[in-house]
């Protein structure tokens, strides 16, 4: 019976289901956080990844409402990210609704949390420097991105580009004319074609607008934030690198909230992947019609990637935020034993 | 060309005078290098906290003086004659300083550093 049973057992199957589970990605971030923090006590390393840096506890007092804002806004990408599951799963019934705001969430908070900064950015910018410092270079938007942060967003939203045109392109109307379904047909038959939901243009258009106005978010925050004046020549370094830092927060921001809505659109372009066996009443033929679509690899391909996007999403949000957050209650060991030494 | 060049401009202490005296001391000291591009007009006006057509002054006078050339499209240079050192040596260095100042670097250990390679390199070549 139990080799019967793991003869049946497909390793395959069962993990391309379990890659459709839409809390995979949380618990998977999850364990790997605790693995992280499994790591770094046995190693005791020090300003590794996501460790707030000697530079974060002395950049000047102006950047700390900033770095605020963006470690919350992380925090509240997250958190709408999970509120927006729970309504729609269990408090409203959005049965044949083109629900397109569930891939557009983590855009929306993205974009707020960035409209945010630019304000603050934009009234710090109306009072006067102290004392004038006169800049070398011209200072663009690229001037304190990480040049990888900001690579990565643009193949983020060329990626959204890409899958919007293709899913749209594939994708068939409903009778209300509503772009959402993919229609997979029998092959040498006259069976009407099955229709799955999908990422049609009903979803797509939408939410591409949405990753639209999150890239001008992006590049006007990185703008205001590379053109403002410094304060005073002698904390000039210092300033560089909290602009450094905040370009970092608005990069990570960005890309997770891309990664979030990309996964979420990959999720139900894997509703097509297929092979789907039909069988008909009545029907003398034994055997299931086998229907299946021209690009099923690439939908399967795609919902085998969903969670390791969200679980990329998670961390770069959770970096950030910890990164970006003061740690007032987080205590350093370290002081207790030195204070305790010089008593 | 009225004046000669380095002339105090008419409207001494005024903040074009100042935006002037300061990118001078850049150009002359060597901290800007031939054909550099200096900041736009808005950018230099944004970090003086001045109107536009104070900073657009200021590159007027240093204009004058044959400290910068102006070309359309091409921005606002460093003349030839007036900068100690190319732009492309002159980025280095300011790469070089970022990255000692980040690695804790003691500055004239960078110098030591940088003599003895530059005396070993030519004599080599």
């Amino acid at each position: 019976m139990f080799w019967d049973r793991l003869d049946s057992f497909n390793i395959m199957e069962n993990l391309g289901m379990l890659s459709t589970m839409p809390l995979l990605a949380p618990i998977l971030t999850v364990l790997l956080l605790v693995a992280y923090g499994l790591f770094r006590r046995f190693s005791r390393g020090k300003g590794q990844l996501g460790s707030r840096t000697d530079h974060a506890l002395t950049s000047p007092a102006e950047y700390g409402f900033e770095r605020r804002t963006l470690g919350i806004g992380a925090i509240a990408v997250i958190v709408l990210y999970f509120v927006e599951f729970v309504v729609r799963g269990y408090v409203f019934n959005f049965y044949n609704t083109v629900d397109w705001w569930r891939y557009a969430t983590p855009l929306i908070a993205a974009g707020l949390t960035l409209g945010v900064l630019l304000l603050q950015i934009a009234s710090r910018k109306t009072v006067a420097p102290a004392r004038p410092v006169v800049a070398t270079a011209r200072r663009t938007w690229l001037s304190f991105g990480p040049r990888a942060g900001i690579a990565g967003t643009g193949v983020l939203v060329a990626a959204f580009v890409a899958t919007t045109l293709a899913a749209g392109a594939a994708s068939s109307p409903d009778d209300r004319g509503r772009y959402i379904y993919i229609e997979l047909a029998a092959a040498n038959t006259t069976i009407d074609p099955l229709r799955f939901w999908f990422y049609g243009w009903a979803y797509g258009i939408p939410v591409i607008i949405c990753v639209g106005v999150l890239a001008i978010m992006a590049w006007l925050t990185l703008r205001a934030n590379a053109l403002r004046p410094f304060r005073v020549p002698e904390n000039a370094g210092t300033e560089r690198r909290a602009r450094g830092e905040i370009a970092a927060g608005i990069t990570s921001i960005s890309s997770a909230a891309m990664l979030l809505a990309l996964g979420g659109a990959f999720r139900l372009i894997n509703n097509a992947r297929g092979p789907w066996g039909l069988t008909i009443d009545g029907d003398p033929r034994s055997e299931p019609y086998e229907m299946t679509w021209h690009y099923a690899n690439l939908a399967a391909a795609a919902g085998w990637l969903a969670p390791l996007l969200e679980v990329a999403a998670f961390m770069l949000l959770l970096i950030a935020a910890r990164r970006l957050l003061p740690a007032h209650q987080r205590r350093q060991p370290s002081e207790n034993t030195v204070t305790a030494e010089v008593v | 060309m009225g004046e000669q060049a380095g002339a105090v401009p008419a409207d001494e202490g005024s903040p074009a005078q100042e935006i002037y005296r300061q990118f001078r001391g850049l150009i002359t000291s060597g901290q800007l290098g031939s054909g550099e591009r200096l900041p736009t007009v808005r950018q230099t006006a944004n970090d003086f906290g001045v109107a536009p057509g104070t900073a657009a002054k200021a590159y007027k006078f240093l204009e004058r003086d044959q400290l910068v050339v102006t070309r359309t499209a091409a921005g606002t240079r460093v003349s030839e004659t007036a900068a100690v050192l190319p732009a492309s040596v002159v980025r280095r260095i300011r790469d070089l300083t970022v990255e000692a100042e980040a690695v804790g670097s003691d500055l004239a250990d960078v110098i030591g550093v940088l003599r003895v390679i530059w005396n070993k390199e030519v004599d080599v070549l």
